[in-house]
């Protein structure tokens, strides 16, 4: 028995409930008289104040651009431009003199704008979590956020937000007179003019049509910056865990104290990812008229490419151990794969593997997608560490030539101490690393091994 | 190089580190190390052996989950075939490693066996289990006692 799949939350998820609320605000308006002047104010103040989120909304999307570029309208599409006229047209309704927080907790219209609003601005929170305060990226994702083409599905669920905000309008001050009329009410509360915003909103929509996009997933799937991992299910906790591990792997190179024994590790990662993908595709039947060797042949080809930097990297050193947490989640997706996608034991046929579930062999093919992103990210930590000369090898594990490279490695090698790693090693880890990370068209081969033996024949 | 050959090797690492979990811990290493040459030769990459050597990975984690200072040692023994080996080499270095290192841990087993705790026995344990399934991955064969 399995437990039932959870969703982490995601930018888009929240707007979608906002824009449900409008729904069901609007339907309540309609149906229903807004009853006490109490009610009637705090509906009011809710309207406005679900415009203001809104116009806090699109200044946050466009603020990095909008403090660094003031050419903004010049240079990027007329979306973007009609989204700034829209953010500074929302921001003119400023926030409600007496918004009352306890409306969220009264029933009806009010309480339903209420909850609109609080939802937009979770939906804002979400987007928080991947920037620091200066602005600076926390995650991988956060690039996404500094993309106009790729957050262009979040300006445009917006514009219709606002949209809707505006189409509520009409009922909502239908409803304020009526009450008006029927008791006798102090001083009745102002609803916002909106017609010129809903013109620019519509006008975002309508730029939107041709704006480029973009292939990459779009801002309104951005979840949280670091979610916690959901464990009811193996497929839900593997995605989890290797979510995890890729921003740590982002983080890597700005990180002090990263040794060679965390690559290695992430180097595993690699290789076990891809085995069991090349064992779950194998244990499916193949999809019609698509050979199974075309399938398989990038999965072997990434596969290989991690084998070899894990197999280089084996016997190199660093002062620095590894770390713990990438160690606890590599060996965790490790345990998962080898419950839910077994490679089995040619020794043991009776042990047979019936056919994965769809699921199962999404997620397992999943587990492989950001891994060449971690290739360029690990290529750059040992970089570094190359060039602070951390990264040591065992002397005795060089070849003979490579000795008679430098007097101080033969005696080292005498002595069974460590040197650093001579730099053709380091050219093969790097070209492989490339190879995972860009395919064989960007990286060009490394020189061969034994450059050195001329200048040892001139010494003998 | 012939098995022989491999269990001199596995002797000069039992010389230099004692036959305690350092000296297990440097066998798998090797092990692994044999195992990953190994699958390099095979483009088309099989999965058994990456298996074995992700199997290798995870004992070496039991191993320094029992002595936490196993991390930080230094342990490099380039006991393998060079890169350009043969296959047959590769493989028969790997299983002579393992078959060594099971034979160290029956003896960690054997002698200190009664002042370990629970939890450290059942590290050990966990290990043998590794070790013999990367062992049966690479030679198709059960563990004979």
């Amino acid at each position: 028995m399995t437990a039932a799949r959870q969703e982490p939350v995601r930018y888009g998820d929240l707007l979608a409930m906002a824009s449900a609320s409008l729904a069901q605000a609007r339907t309540e308006l309609y149906r229903s008289p807004l009853g006490t002047p109490a009610q009637a104010r705090a509906a009011a103040a809710a309207h406005q104040d679900l415009l203001a989120a809104l116009g806090e909304q699109l200044r946050r999307l466009y603020r990095p651009q909008l403090s660094l570029d003031d050419s903004l309208h010049g240079t990027t599409h007329r979306r973007d431009g009609a989204a700034i006229a829209l953010l500074t047209e929302l921001e003119a309704v400023g926030k409600p003199a007496d918004w009352d927080h306890k409306a969220g907790f009264t029933e009806g219209a009010a309480a339903s704008l209420a909850r609109a609003s609080r939802e937009v601005r979770a939906a804002a929170d979400v987007i928080a979590t991947h920037v620091d305060i200066a602005g600076t990226p926390r995650t991988p994702d956060a690039s996404r956020l500094f993309d106009p083409n790729v957050r262009g599905d979040a300006v445009l669920a917006l514009a219709g937000l606002s949209i809707d905000a505006h189409r509520l309008r009409e009922s909502l001050e239908l409803r304020l007179h009526e009450l008006a009329q029927q008791q006798p009410v102090r001083a009745l509360p102002s609803v916002p003019d909106t017609e010129a915003l809903v013109e620019i909103a519509e006008g975002v929509l309508i730029a939107s049509r041709d704006a480029p996009s973009s292939d990459s997933p779009g801002l309104l799937s951005l979840g949280l910056a670091r979610p916690p991992l959901r464990r009811y299910h193996a497929a839900d906790e593997l995605s989890d865990r290797i979510a995890r591990l890729r921003r740590v792997a982002w983080e890597l190179p700005d990180r002090d104290h990263v040794g060679v024994a965390t690559l290695s590790d992430y180097a595993a990662l690699g290789v076990i990812t891809h085995a069991h993908a090349i064992a779950t595709l194998t244990s499916v039947a193949p999809e019609d008229g698509v050979p199974r060797e075309q399938v398989l042949q990038p999965y072997r080809r990434a596969h290989h490419q991690w084998l070899n930097i894990r197999q280089q990297l084996l016997p190199m050193r660093t002062a620095t151990p590894a770390m713990q947490g990438v160690r606890a989640d590599l060996l965790a997706v490790k345990r998962i794969l080898d419950v839910i996608a077994p490679i089995p034991a040619a020794a043991s046929p009776s042990r047979s593997v019936g056919e994965p579930a769809s699921a199962t062999v999404e997620a397992v093919l999943d587990a492989t997608g950001p891994m060449p992103e971690i290739a360029g990210w690990n290529a750059k930590v040992i970089g570094r560490l190359a060039a602070n000369d951390e990264l040591m090898i065992r002397a005795r594990a060089l070849s003979g030539y490579e000795l008679s490279e430098r007097a101080e490695f033969a005696a080292s090698a005498l002595a069974d101490g460590f040197v650093p790693t001579p730099a053709h090693l380091l050219d093969n880890v790097e070209s492989a690393y490339c190879l995972a990370a860009e395919g064989a068209k960007a990286c060009h081969s490394p020189p061969p091994v034994l450059l050195s033996l001329p200048s040892v024949l001139a010494q003998g | 190089m012939s098995h022989r050959d491999w269990d001199e090797a596995t002797d000069e690492v039992v010389q230099r580190l004692g036959s305690g979990l350092e000296a297990i811990w440097s066998l798998l290493e090797a092990a692994e190390y044999s195992t990953l040459s190994l699958s390099l030769l095979d483009p088309s990459g099989d999965v058994q052996l990456s298996a074995a050597t992700a199997d290798l990975m995870e004992a070496r984690s039991e191993l320094e989950w029992i002595r936490p200072e196993l991390q930080f040692a230094q342990q490099a023994l380039n006991l393998s075939p060079d890169g350009d080996g043969s296959a047959d080499e590769h493989r028969t270095a790997a299983v002579a490693f393992l078959e060594s290192s099971l034979e160290l841990i029956r003896t960690v087993l054997r002698d200190e066996g009664g002042s370990m705790s629970l939890q450290e026995m059942a590290g050990l344990a966990r290990v043998i289990t590794l070790a013999s399934g990367a062992y049966t991955r690479l030679t198709g064969r059960l563990v004979t006692p």
